[in-house]
């Protein structure tokens, strides 16, 4: 009877043997997994820089489309620079209608009027003369109560009524009216 | 030994993997960060492309043109002073005394910025020629406010005015910007702001008409 001496070395050495070819193997199967991830990766890399140039040229394309309709969009850009400014200065102008509406509509035939202004407060200084007692009369009635439609006025005050060489009637009157500010 | 090939090996593929993975990988990453932004460019670009072609060329050249007429890019004494004396003469008045302050005659003010130029003048006639001349004087162009009225009695039928208004006026943009820039399109209620630019009356001014040196895109004329 034959006793092998060396059975557990030689099955410890030959366990070692495959867990290396084992290993050398996951190894070279990893590589080559790397191998065509590189592939896979560089593929895509050409593909999407391709797109890139695809979309170079589109870009480029879409500017020279783009520059030239330059005079339609610089009108444009004109329009809307300016849209702001003229909206405002179109509320202002409408305002500023209304009140020399007003003001017109108050002052009676046979009135010289020497002076209307409106200050920034929104303050009308209104000066002139009037032929007699019955129009002045008649321009503090239309002050006080403004015809329909008129804007209506907020304050009113008398600075001054003096008579003239001519028999004339002078008045000088600060009228406030609302909503003629701003 | 086989053992030491076996790290050697392995040491090889991780040095290799990031020797030649780390710059394809970002190779990668850079030609995707491109390929995105380019993406975006051209949609805004497109975008942009559609709205202009879009956009009606004779409205909004006509529109330029009143605009242009009506809130000026200059001070628009020459055209001022044109308006209000036809103005007069349509109202049988007589029109002078004109007294104004151009100020500079370069552009001291900043881009986009409101401006205004007052002046004085007056006219003599009728006062109800008078009367109807300052309620269309605020619908001629260019645009201008009545700052200040006088009136004077002459004789029975002849009364001068004096009147003092601001005339307004904005420098136009100095450039489009950027390609990209997004073109901004008008809403429902600027468009009826606009459409009243043609509620003014225009006057035709003499003016010269040729042009020389470098064009202007923000010049559209009169």
């Amino acid at each position: 009877m034959e006793v092998n001496l060396f059975v557990k070395k030689i099955k410890k050495v030959r366990d070692r043997q495959r867990i290396k070819k084992l290993a050398g193997k996951i190894l070279l199967a990893g590589m080559l997994m790397l191998a065509l991830l590189m592939i896979g990766l560089s593929v895509w890399a050409l593909r999407i820089t391709s797109s890139n140039k695809n979309l170079e040229q589109k870009i480029s394309l879409t500017k020279n489309k783009i520059l030239e309709l330059q005079d339609v969009e610089s009108k444009q850009l004109y329009l809307v620079s300016k849209l702001s400014s003229f909206a405002n200065l179109l509320k202002l102008q409408k305002r500023h209608q209304a009140v020399a509406e007003t003001i017109f509509n108050m002052i009676p035939d046979g009135t010289t009027l020497q002076g209307f202004e409106v200050n920034e407060k929104g303050t009308i200084d209104l000066s002139g003369s009037v032929i007699d007692w019955s129009k002045l009369f008649e321009l503090l009635r239309r002050i006080k109560e403004p015809a329909a439609g008129q804007l209506g006025v907020a304050q009113a005050q008398v600075n001054r009524i003096s008579f003239g060489k001519t028999g004339t009637i002078n008045f000088d009157i600060n009228i406030v009216l609302s909503g003629a500010s701003q | 030994m086989k053992n030491k090939q076996l790290i050697m090996m392995l040491g090889a593929a991780i040095f290799l993997g990031i020797i030649v993975f780390g710059p394809a990988l970002a190779n990668l990453q850079k030609v995707i960060r491109v390929n995105k932004q380019q993406k975006t460019e051209l949609s805004s670009l497109e975008k942009k492309l559609q709205i202009l072609e879009g956009i009606d060329k004779a409205m909004v050249t006509e529109r330029v043109t009143k605009m242009e007429a009506v809130f000026p890019s200059d001070k628009p004494i020459v055209e001022l002073l044109s308006s209000l004396a036809q103005l007069a003469a349509n109202h049988d008045l007589s029109f002078g005394g004109v007294s104004l302050s151009p100020g500079s005659l370069t552009d001291e003010k900043k881009e986009d910025s409101l401006a205004d130029l007052t002046f004085g003048f007056e006219v003599g006639g009728e006062l109800n020629s008078i009367l109807k001349f300052l309620q269309e004087l605020e619908r001629v162009a260019p645009l201008m406010k009545i700052d200040k009225v006088g009136l004077t009695i002459r004789t029975l039928s002849m009364i001068a005015a004096k009147i003092n208004v601001s005339a307004f006026y904005q420098p136009a943009p100095k450039s489009l910007g950027k390609i990209s820039q997004p073109v901004k399109l008008l809403s429902r209620s600027e468009e009826a702001i606009l459409s009243q630019l043609f509620n003014f009356t225009q006057f035709q001014a003499v003016l010269p008409s040729v042009q020389t040196g470098k064009t202007n895109l923000f010049d559209f004329g009169q």
